[in-house]
């Protein structure tokens, strides 16, 4: 049976209202707490990957400096053992009398002769193939070797007439056969021909092993 | 037409504000509350989700913990709550009576004078959450029994309304109101109500004042109601059986006429201890304190067979002397009270009297009531008695105490069979 209750009717509803006002405002509390927190923790979390970030990029840039360096440093130390090679040739050699006293040796007779030369400490490889001279050369004659020699190596160029493709073959042979010598580039070969006898025109250049000539 | 006109306007006052059809909310709380269809809506809205839970709790084998009833009797805050083991009946919880630090007004319309009151009680970690059943004091309350006279086309809580608007001064939006069917007249249209009234802002103040002291209150109802669960539970009448409980207090007392489970009448009478006190003081010249002692020492008109007996009878049969025209005037409001149960009930008499609260305590007061009325008279000396636990409190409650009876029936609120 039911009893008499005088508890006014607006009154349990206006506590029912305060009861869901304060269920939402404390629903809305431990909301924000958590929006906080995790805006903490996001907050924390990116400014701690922005800190390691930030380090990768200055490790990479420390490293891309550094790799720069070591390609300049590389660079500079090729230019430098260039340099080196090339001082090396230009302060040790052998003298131009003792060159052409080489020279002098492989001459025979008076079927070759000189119109002109030039001697130079350093150089590079004179260009061939002009005219149709071929000598058949010893191992020495060792195309990379002999490249690199060329670049500082001391050497001579000649320009002058022999009486024939033979006498000028049989120098040049004679030229490599000495331990001064080096290499013997042909240069330009061409037979000039006269109205009586021809002759044969050459340009050649001697590449001198500075270290046996100057013993 | 001024009655007219009257009705016209408190019919318009329930269309617009009656909550007993479950529309709207407004201004006086009038429901029915036993021959209402519609219980649900008319108890509130904590009231259905508080069913389930205590449903809830019921099924799963648990005890269920009483709302705490709080008494706001003259002198001290009482309150008590019961506790329901799954398969017992309800058993002491906790109870306290905490002093007022002034008077009742001053401290329970007063949060600042309620606070410390309340807390005092909930620090006894005996007591078990913030619910309460409650009541307010007698003096800001109104209890009458009403007749009324459905017109056609005219819903109970209208015909009550305007009974009671013909009854009271002011506004009746000014009012808190409910009622308790009592009996419907078969054949005819006359009906009969207890209605219970109450000024609004005493209420409001009241309810304010303990929710801001940190409880929660469940119900706001009257002592009769409360006093009719206590005696349900405790005295278990037979089906059908009528009985007077006069709830004796300090300036006034209460009779109340429970028939079976219903409460059938109530009233209150110029009839208390101060008052029998204040009288002994003035025929015999004895302070009220001396007389009170005096009174439980020797009892009223009690005779012992030894004695020293002589003088202990003597003394006994002057106080009797001194308070009988008090006691008969006791018995000719009680005998009017049986004239209308006997009417109510057409024509079962009222078979048991049964005495609560101060008076009630002094030796030979059932004696003498029941002599002048002639009927039997029981003295509930100890309303906490039958709820004590086995082995539970036993030490604490040697004492009798009676104040507790309109604590423990508000407690019983939702816990007893009858509550």
């Amino acid at each position: 049976m039911a009893d008499i209750d005088l508890i006014p009717r607006e009154y349990r509803y206006w506590l029912w209202q305060l009861a869901c006002l304060k269920t939402a405002a404390a629903a809305l509390l431990v909301l924000l707490a958590l929006a906080t927190a995790s805006y903490c923790y996001l907050d924390i979390t990116a400014a701690a990957t922005k800190q390691k970030l930030h380090t990768l990029q200055r490790e990479k840039a420390v490293t891309q400096q550094q790799q720069s360096e070591l390609e300049q440093l590389s660079s500079a130390k090729q230019e430098l053992a260039r340099q080196w090679r090339l001082l090396n040739g230009l302060r040790g050699g052998a003298s131009v009398e003792s060159i052409l006293m080489v020279i002098d040796r492989a001459l025979l007779d008076n079927q070759v002769w000189f119109l002109d030369w030039q001697f130079s400490r350093a150089g590079y490889m004179p260009s061939t193939g002009k005219g149709n001279f071929v000598i058949a050369s010893d191992s020495r004659s060792n195309n990379s070797a002999a490249s690199v020699s060329w670049d500082t190596g001391s050497h001579i160029n000649i320009k002058g007439q022999a009486i024939d493709h033979a006498a000028f073959s049989g120098f040049v042979q004679r030229l490599l056969a000495q331990a001064e010598i080096t290499d013997v580039k042909i240069v330009r070969t061409s037979l000039s021909r006269g109205s009586a006898v021809s002759i044969v025109e050459f340009d050649i250049a001697i590449l001198v092993n500075s270290r046996a000539a100057t013993s | 037409m001024k009655t007219g006109k009257k009705t016209s306007k408190n019919g318009k006052l329930f269309r617009d504000r009656c909550l007993i059809e479950g529309k709207c909310i407004g201004f006086a709380a009038l429901y029915c509350s036993s021959a209402r269809t519609d219980g649900a809506t008319a108890k509130g809205l904590n009231s259905v989700p508080g069913n389930l839970i205590s449903r809830i709790k019921n099924s799963a084998g648990r005890a269920t913990y009483g709302a705490i009833g709080v008494e706001p009797s003259l002198h001290s805050l009482n309150v008590v709550q019961l506790v329901k083991p799954a398969d017992g009946a309800p058993r002491i919880k906790a109870w306290a009576s905490v002093p007022y630090p002034g008077d009742r007004d001053s401290c329970i319309y007063s949060v600042k004078n309620l606070q410390p009151v309340v807390k005092q009680v909930l620090a006894d970690k005996r007591f078990h959450g913030r619910k309460i059943n409650t009541l307010l004091p007698a003096a800001d309350l109104k209890i009458m029994s009403v007749v009324y006279e459905l017109q056609p086309g005219q819903v109970e809580a209208q015909a009550i309304a305007q009974r009671v608007s013909e009854r009271i001064e002011g506004a009746l939006q000014e009012y808190v109101i409910d009622y308790l069917p009592v009996r419907q007249q078969e054949g005819k249209q006359k009906s009969t109500a207890i209605v219970a009234i109450a000024r609004r802002e005493k209420i409001m103040t009241y309810l304010e004042c303990l929710r801001k002291a940190g409880l929660h209150v469940e119900s706001l109802e009257i002592g009769p109601a409360s006093i009719k669960r206590l005696v349900a539970e405790m005295h278990k009448p037979k089906q059908g059986e009528t009985v007077l409980v006069v709830n004796f207090g300090h300036l006034r007392s209460y009779l109340s006429i429970i028939s079976g489970r219903r409460l059938l009448f109530d009233e209150n009478i110029e009839f208390g201890e101060t008052l029998l006190l204040a009288r002994l003081e003035q025929v015999l010249g004895l302070s009220g304190q001396l007389a009170k002692s005096q009174i439980i020492r020797h009892g009223l008109g009690e005779e012992d067979g030894d004695s020293k007996a002589a003088v202990d009878a003597e003394i006994s049969s002057t106080i009797l002397q001194v308070l009988k025209p008090s006691f008969m005037q006791l018995s000719e409001n009680i005998r009017r009270a049986l004239v209308y149960a006997v009417s109510e009930t057409r024509g079962d008499p009222v078979t048991q009297i049964l005495l609560l609260g101060s008076v009630a305590r002094w030796r030979g007061a059932a004696k003498i009531v029941s002599e002048l009325l002639g009927i039997p008279a029981q003295v509930i000396t100890d309303p906490l008695q039958c709820f004590r636990a086995d082995n539970y409190l036993a030490n604490d409650l040697d004492d009798a105490r009676p104040e507790f009876a309109l604590a423990t029936g508000l407690a019983l609120r939702g816990l007893g069979q009858h509550g």
